[in-house]
């Protein structure tokens, strides 16, 4: 590894840290909201107090009051019913501060079994078919359900700021010229849950984005500096960094619910770290620790075997092919993007099948998908030709933007195929359904096919179909193969061994978790499991 | 200086976007989303690059009558009409009360009934063409995958002709009432044996290509974060 690249690692650290902090700071908040109240840590919930409970005591819902006012509960309130008890809160861990755990301990009225952690694969149990055993834990299930729509949970949260909680949407403009109203959308009202209910995620919240991004036309006008001032103080309040919030859980049966278990004064928390992805953190570190190891060890010159690739020795082949026969060669480096680590891996191999083809002044066709790209590959196949000593050979129109969509560019490259008669093909990158139409269309022209993807939903169709196939970390580690340079054929050793490294921790684990689960020990194997969890989002 | 500054910024930028993957707060979501928005922004340029870089080469075609020029002066056409029609029609509401064409600032053109008309009518038909197409492409390669040349070849052969016979509903049928009824369910449905060849050999081998693919693009990235591989200068390293 080169000394610049370590250095420029180096800043890249400490910029990051530099540009967090900046983007923390960098939303402006409102001289609405400027005033909210300090930090108050989750853990400090308090306890419920009857202040919190009389001050949301109004008159119960009448049927002679059409529009419900935003404070008029939906149920009476009733002191006989028992209230939830032990309202506490949690930071969810691992998030960007969006997000807030409630746990309460059930009300005592409340006899309906606890909801299923997990969502339960439901079969009607009138089915024939069904074992006896499965038909009576359906029964169950369906009897626990019907319990549990029988009372429930309700949620209200306010903003600390605020003195009442609001069951219903305020009344705001829509900004339209006639000065009509509608139900204030970003309202996060009360949130009513089944009977059993435990605990309740609150993921409504609301990060402000700076002016201007958050507009949106409502009307044929646009908005005033005064309308986007009142959209921007109305969604504040959702705003976990400018306010506190107070929550109640009140236990609801029969339209009516209990006194109030609240909590007041706290707010969801960004992390600075994902703990649910700290295994794939740990083997990102790993993996590259021992890549950059073998890099600077290949710096000494020692040898590195690589297996031989027949796919990539035939690049050659084909290319001098095209030249013997006067024909083109086709590249396409596929769907993905500029930035997708499939098309910066095309247009290393480009660059190899441009300079070979330069040198033996064979035609090259690159048709693109994306203008990006298109801009990029021209850059990669002018440096081939001026490296190779023919810059005058070539030629910028060869090089071009075709289209799109994806089965526009599936029939305009097989119309190519056809009417150039090209020689050789080349597919490096990510392909999708229309992988197959191009494959065939060379196949069938005679074209010498060579393909490297790691879209490995595609490999059994270019298998077929095609000459020599890259699967996967073959066309990634092309770059190495073809340069020969032996601080990349490094980076290839390291990645086997991480691979060698990561597979034996995963036979092993698995031997373990089932050992350590025969034997009783159903915690250190779940832990073993958890190891190896990967959670989306 | 012109090999080193690109090279800069594209380490930091790669050393920021890893590390915004591992921190979830606010501020890293946040210049996640102003990268992304960068990114559109120059993408939407770009395409004003690729349009031209097509026009021009289909011009040329037209204009030197190069072979099969006719395909290219269908691509200018069909381009000048879809972006008239785009955008100048946008540009207009037909008043269904008056009946008449009135000026408007701008409409999506999905409520510009011309250019919908040509979407759907013209080049959705045009793309389900091609894709239906890919159904006869798998037929002429399904002939020749499935020829049993050896152990490996006769494996793939066998493991497909159960697949395509368990996701027939006839097949399964007439499996089930001559063999799995009679043995009293001692020999396994069609469609188990799929799905059991679908989970758990299938999912094997496709997991195991993900993990490989993982890894070497991790190594990818290691290679183009250090600079030993440079592909946004054109050049493969130093």
């Amino acid at each position: 590894m080169s000394r610049s690249g370590v250095m420029c690692a180096l800043i890249g650290v400490c910029i990051t840290a530099a540009v967090a902090l900046t983007c923390c700071a960098s939303a402006a908040p409102l001289a609405a909201v400027e005033s909210a109240p300090a930090v108050v840590s989750t853990e400090s919930a308090s306890a419920p107090t009857p202040e919190s409970a009389s001050a949301t005591e109004s008159a119960p819902a009448t049927e002679s009051a059409p529009p419900p006012g935003p404070t008029q509960p939906d149920f009476v309130e009733d002191p006989s019913l028992s209230p939830p008890g032990s309202l506490v809160t949690k930071d969810v861990p691992g998030d960007e501060g969006g997000a807030l755990l409630l746990m309460w301990e059930p009300s005592p009225d409340d006899t309906a079994p606890p909801m299923p952690r997990e969502r339960e694969q439901r079969t009607d149990p009138a089915l024939k078919w069904l074992p006896k055993q499965q038909r009576a834990r359906e029964l169950a299930n369906i009897a626990a359900a019907e319990a549990r729509s029988k009372c429930g949970y309700v949620v209200l949260r306010k903003t600390s700021a605020e003195s009442e909680y609001a069951w219903h949407p305020s009344m705001v403009p829509t900004g339209n010229p006639d000065g009509s109203e509608q139900e204030d959308p970003d309202f996060a009202g009360p949130e009513t849950l089944p009977g059993g209910t435990r605990e309740f995620k609150d993921e409504s919240f609301v990060f402000l984005v700076p002016p201007g991004e958050d507009s949106e036309l409502v009307s044929d006008k646009p908005p005033t500096l005064e309308d986007l001032q009142k959209l921007r103080t109305r969604r504040a309040k959702n705003d976990p960094r400018y306010n506190t919030y107070d929550y109640e859980v009140r236990f609801t049966k029969d339209g009516r619910m209990s006194l109030p278990a609240a909590v007041q004064g706290v707010r969801p928390r960004g992390n600075l770290f994902n703990p649910w992805w700290a295994n794939m953190a740990i083997v990102i570190l790993l993996s590259g620790g021992l890549i950059l190891g073998f890099i600077y060890t290949a710096r000494s010159g020692r040898a590195l075997y690589v297996r031989p690739i027949a796919g990539l020795q035939a690049v050659d082949d084909a290319v001098g092919r095209a030249t013997e026969m006067g024909r083109p060669i086709l590249f396409s480096a596929g769907f993905g993007g500029v930035g997708d680590l499939s098309t910066i891996a095309a247009m290393v191999v480009l660059g190899r099948i441009a300079r070979v083809a330069a040198e033996h002044g064979t035609q090259i066709i690159v048709p693109c998908l994306d203008p990006l790209v298109m801009a990029a590959l021209r850059e990669v196949v002018r440096e081939a030709y001026m490296t190779a000593g023919r810059p005058e050979d070539y030629r910028e129109d060869r090089i071009y933007f075709l289209t799109g969509a994806q089965f526009a560019y599936a029939a305009g490259v097989s119309g190519l195929i056809v009417r150039e008669r090209v020689a050789a093909c080349f597919y490096m990158g990510s392909f999708f359904a229309e992988s197959l139409i191009l494959a065939e269309t060379g196949a069938m022209a005679g074209a010498i096919q060579i393909v490297g993807t790691d879209a490995y939903t595609q490999l059994p169709f270019f298998i077929t179909a095609c000459d020599y196939t890259l699967m996967c970390e073959e066309y990634y580690g092309a770059s190495a193969y073809l340069s020969r340079e032996p601080r990349l054929l490094g980076s290839l050793k390291g990645q086997d061994y991480s691979k060698l490294i990561i597979a034996v921790a995963m036979v092993a684990s698995v031997i373990l978790a089932t050992v350590l689960s025969r034997m009783g020990a159903a915690g250190m194997a779940e832990f073993l499991q958890e190891l190896f969890h990967y959670r989306a989002g | 200086m012109r090999r080193q500054v690109p090279f800069i910024i594209a380490t930091v930028a790669g050393v920021l976007m890893l590390v915004q993957f591992f921190v979830p707060a606010h501020g890293m979501v946040r210049m996640q989303t102003v990268f992304t928005l960068y990114t559109r922004i120059i993408g939407g340029f770009a395409m004003v690059l690729g349009v031209a870089s097509l026009m021009q080469v289909s011009w040329v075609r037209v204009k030197r009558r190069a072979d099969n020029w006719p395909f290219a002066l269908t691509t200018i056409l069909g381009f000048v009409v879809m972006f008239s029609v785009g955008v100048l029609g946008g540009f207009f509401i037909h008043d269904p009360t008056t009946g008449k064409l009135t000026w408007s600032a701008g409409i999506a053109p999905d409520k510009n009934p011309v250019f919908g008309w040509l979407f759907y009518n013209v080049y959705t038909t045009m793309d389900a063409t091609i894709f239906s197409l890919l159904a006869f492409y798998m037929a002429s390669a399904a002939y020749r995958a499935m020829r049993a040349r050896d152990l490996t070849a006769g494996m793939l052969l066998g493991a497909a002709i159960i697949v395509m016979l368990g996701r027939a509903p006839l097949t399964a049928y007439f499996w089930d009432m001559w063999l799995v009824k009679p043995t009293d369910h001692q020999i396994a449905s069609l469609g188990e044996i799929t799905e059991w060849l679908l989970t758990y050999p299938n999912t094997a081998a496709t997991r195991a290509l993900m993990f490989g693919t993982g890894l070497a693009a991790l190594a990818q990235g290691v290679r183009i974060l250090v600079g030993l591989e440079r592909p946004y200068m054109a050049g493969t390293g130093d």
